[in-house]
């Protein structure tokens, strides 16, 4: 069962909460002290709207880049992010501070995203390819699969094709996968906060990385040695 | 190429936590030995290093102000929609669920909160304009004169000068300050005011739009009067005073709209005068005189006289009713209604010496819970037996104070229609506690009013049907205590008979248009 916080985000996905369950006090006192952004929601708590504009510009840009990359769709990476500050806000009265805050937001940013991309499923909408965070509309990936093309001789790739190629290996990579590594990527997660975020134990996120990152390997590995591109996008899915 | 379906896969999910940092050291360590001399085990890590390096080169997404207001905007919208739908959906959901009040309490806050953000980031060409008035919306909505304030200056200082105090020179000094600013200046003070402050100001601005357009210039045009008078100063502090005083009258809302309807100035200052007497001369109780006053009466429904005057009178009294409570709250009940129906009886049978000795004892035990002051004060009332009745019914209403949590649930249950509860809804919070309060207690008693002279109070009881000791107490100017209700005759009209206090609400200024 998904549980935020030790709520059931999934059968409840308008509802992020705080878990009032097997919180000590000691737990709270360690993350007040430790995590300034867990004492600036606890200030958003008490209804301190500063706090709460604070908490969004510390969050906002890495939240619309972690959910572009998920998604693959700017716009939706947006509209996503207010969804999951809306929550926030929602939840604020509730909020006990029983982990660090980032993992608190993750946890419903990856609530968030994993019932849009149901959503976009069902409508045989998805696509797992992702644009370019900073454009709206466009994908860059069939000029990424153009310019990197196994025609072309062996070079060395430039950034922006690199950065291409780079989107090509994301892609390939199921929403777990993708999900795991953006955080422990961009966000430096360890297992264990990962793990809290997407309600798996530490060790299946240590197995889930290890795939992950042997498919984004497969895929980049070819373009930085020998600027050739792979022949198959078909990667381990066990996940 | 690596496959994790291979025996190897073990090796690469050790050294992705290598590199992740994730191993324990004495695995760190094994690694670390086996990647000094193993030149495939160390190729296979380099690739993965490389590849995990170039997800730097994944762009990061940047958004503008825009994003973040445009965000703020949308939690205060879903929050109010979320108000809104609560409250639209109320009656009909807290069948299957407890809704606290408390998280009524916080959406309201949302609102405030959320609200306040935008609104006065950008406050508007009316609000600075007007924003003398809107800051000072209910003192200058009391339907106000420079005449009246410059009487209520001289005749009635006595009443006012309590409350012409720092905090009132505070708040003057403010109204002066701005009154002379120009909108830029007025900008920059509304964009430094802290978040309560621009809350409040807020909801005192949606009132001033949303009220009907000659009522608004009604307050421009006194507002102007105020400013430009040569006793423009003092104008201005007798207005504020004036709120204060009002703000601390017992009646609240039927004090200041009976007041707003009086038809001349003369008239206004006379029941000023009226009220403050009033509330002067009440007599009241100490929790201390409370706590002793609930213990008379516990104590009396222990005392084998006193039940036995209680059987017969309730058998008088019920006809019909409910069966008498099995529970303390009952005895309570019935030992303090039996207390206003002895009263009534000594008051009638002046020869039956067994009732005259009962109340001369009960009354002195009730009297002798009491603080020689208080005692002294009653003395002076011109009917101390009503009075030492109503201290009574007071300190066993207070005796029932509800915890939040009994209040929380006893309002998501059915006890109250929806009609009432939407009334509920629609009152400032402490006042819908206290409404609550009352309401709850009600229920505490059956569905009766603690005191049978309540009873009185209801439209639908006939004078025939009253027991011994039902009395029309507000007849005789008894105790005003509890919350208006609709029917309550108080309540339904002004005291010189004229309409406009018919829905238990006072007449405030102009709806809406």
């Amino acid at each position: 069962m998904k549980r935020v916080n030790g709520v059931n985000l999934k059968s409840r996905p308008h509802r992020p909460e705080t878990n009032r369950v097997a919180i000590t006090d000691s737990t709270i006192q360690h993350y007040t002290h430790a995590d300034p952004d867990v004492r600036l929601m606890l200030r958003v708590r008490d209804d301190d709207a500063a706090a709460f504009e604070e908490l969004m510009l510390r969050y906002q840009n890495r939240m619309v880049s972690l959910l572009s990359h998920l998604v693959g769709k700017r716009d939706m990476a947006e509209d996503l992010t207010q969804d999951v500050f809306l929550r926030v806000y929602r939840a604020r009265k509730r909020y006990v501070p029983g982990s660090k805050f980032s993992t608190w937001l993750f946890t419903i940013a990856n609530n968030v995203a994993s019932n849009a991309l149901r959503g976009l499923s069902r409508r045989h909408e998805v696509d797992l390819r992702p644009s370019n965070p900073n454009e709206s509309g466009g994908n860059p990936l069939e000029a990424a699969a153009v310019a990197a093309s196994g025609l072309m001789p062996t070079r060395q790739l430039d950034k922006a094709e690199l950065r291409q190629v780079v989107q090509l290996a994301i892609a390939t990579l199921n929403e777990r996968q993708r999900m795991a590594v953006l955080l422990a990527k961009f966000e430096h997660l360890s297992y264990a906060e990962i793990a809290e975020i997407m309600e798996m134990t530490p060790q299946a996120i240590k197995s889930l990385l290890s795939r992950a990152r042997t498919n984004l390997r497969e895929v980049i590995e070819p373009y930085m040695e020998q600027g050739t591109r792979v022949t198959s996008l078909t990667v381990e899915d066990e996940d | 190429m690596p496959d994790p379906h291979q025996p190897d896969a073990e090796l690469r999910e050790e050294l992705v936590a290598y590199l992740d940092g994730e191993l324990p050291p004495e695995e760190a360590r094994a690694v670390e030995a086996r990647l000094s001399r193993d030149e495939r085990y160390r190729r296979e890590m380099q690739g993965f290093d490389r590849a995990w390096s170039a997800l730097e080169e994944l762009p990061q997404a940047t958004v503008d102000d825009t994003f973040t207001k445009t965000t703020i905007e949308m939690v205060a919208v879903a929050a109010e929609k979320d108000l809104a739908e609560q409250t639209q959906t109320l009656p009909f959901v807290r069948r299957k669920r407890t809704l606290w009040i408390a998280a009524i309490a916080t959406v309201a806050a949302t609102l405030g909160f959320a609200l306040a953000r935008i609104a006065l980031d950008r406050p508007d060409r009316v609000l600075l304009a007007n924003l003398p008035i809107v800051q000072q919306l209910d003192a200058y909505g009391q339907n106000l004169s420079p005449e009246f304030l410059t009487a209520l200056d001289t005749q009635a200082n006595d009443i006012l000068e309590p409350y012409r105090d720092e905090e009132l020179e505070r708040q003057l000094e403010t109204l002066i300050a701005i009154n002379a600013e120009s909108s830029s200046e007025r900008r920059e003070r509304v964009e430094k005011m802290s978040d309560g402050e621009k809350a409040a100001l807020r909801a005192n601005y949606v009132r001033f739009r949303e009220s009907a357009p000659a009522y608004r210039d009604q307050l421009v045009e006194l507002h102007a009067q105020l400013r430009d008078a040569e006793n423009s100063e003092q104008l201005q502090r007798t207005m504020l005073a004036y709120w204060a005083w009002l703000q601390e009258r017992r009646n609240g809302g039927a004090d200041q709209a009976d007041l707003r309807s009086a038809q001349s100035v003369d008239e206004r200052l006379e029941r000023i005068r009226d009220i403050d007497r009033g509330q002067n001369r009440r007599v009241s109780l100490s929790p201390d005189e409370a706590d002793k006053l609930r213990a008379v009466v516990k104590s009396l429904a222990e005392d084998r006289e006193f039940r036995e005057f209680t059987k017969r009178a309730l058998a008088n009294r019920q006809r019909g009713s409910k069966p008498d409570g099995r529970d303390d709250r009952s005895r309570n009940r019935n030992t303090a209604g039996a207390i206003v129906m002895l009263h009534w009886a000594a008051r009638q049978q002046p020869d039956d010496a067994n009732v005259q000795a009962l109340w001369s004892k009960v009354h002195s035990a009730l009297l002798n819970a009491l603080l020689p002051d208080t005692q002294a004060s009653i003395a002076r009332e011109d009917q101390p037996g009503h009075v030492l009745l109503r201290l009574t019914g007071e300190a066993m209403m207070e005796g029932y104070r509800p915890a939040e949590e009994e209040l929380e649930a006893f309002f998501a249950s059915d006890e109250i229609d929806a009609k009432r509860m939407q009334e509920l809804l629609a009152m400032p919070r402490e006042e819908m506690l206290r409404q609550l309060r009352w309401d709850y207690r009600r229920h505490q008693f059956g569905g009766e009013e603690p005191w049978p002279w309540r009873d009185g109070r209801r439209e639908d009881r006939r004078e025939d049907r009253r027991g011994p000791g039902e009395h029309r107490f507000e007849d005789r100017g008894g105790p005003p205590d509890g919350p208006p209700r609709p029917g309550d005759r108080r309540f339904d009209r002004s005291r010189d008979g004229r309409p406009g206090l018919r829905d238990g609400r006072p007449p405030g200024p102009p709806p809406p248009e």
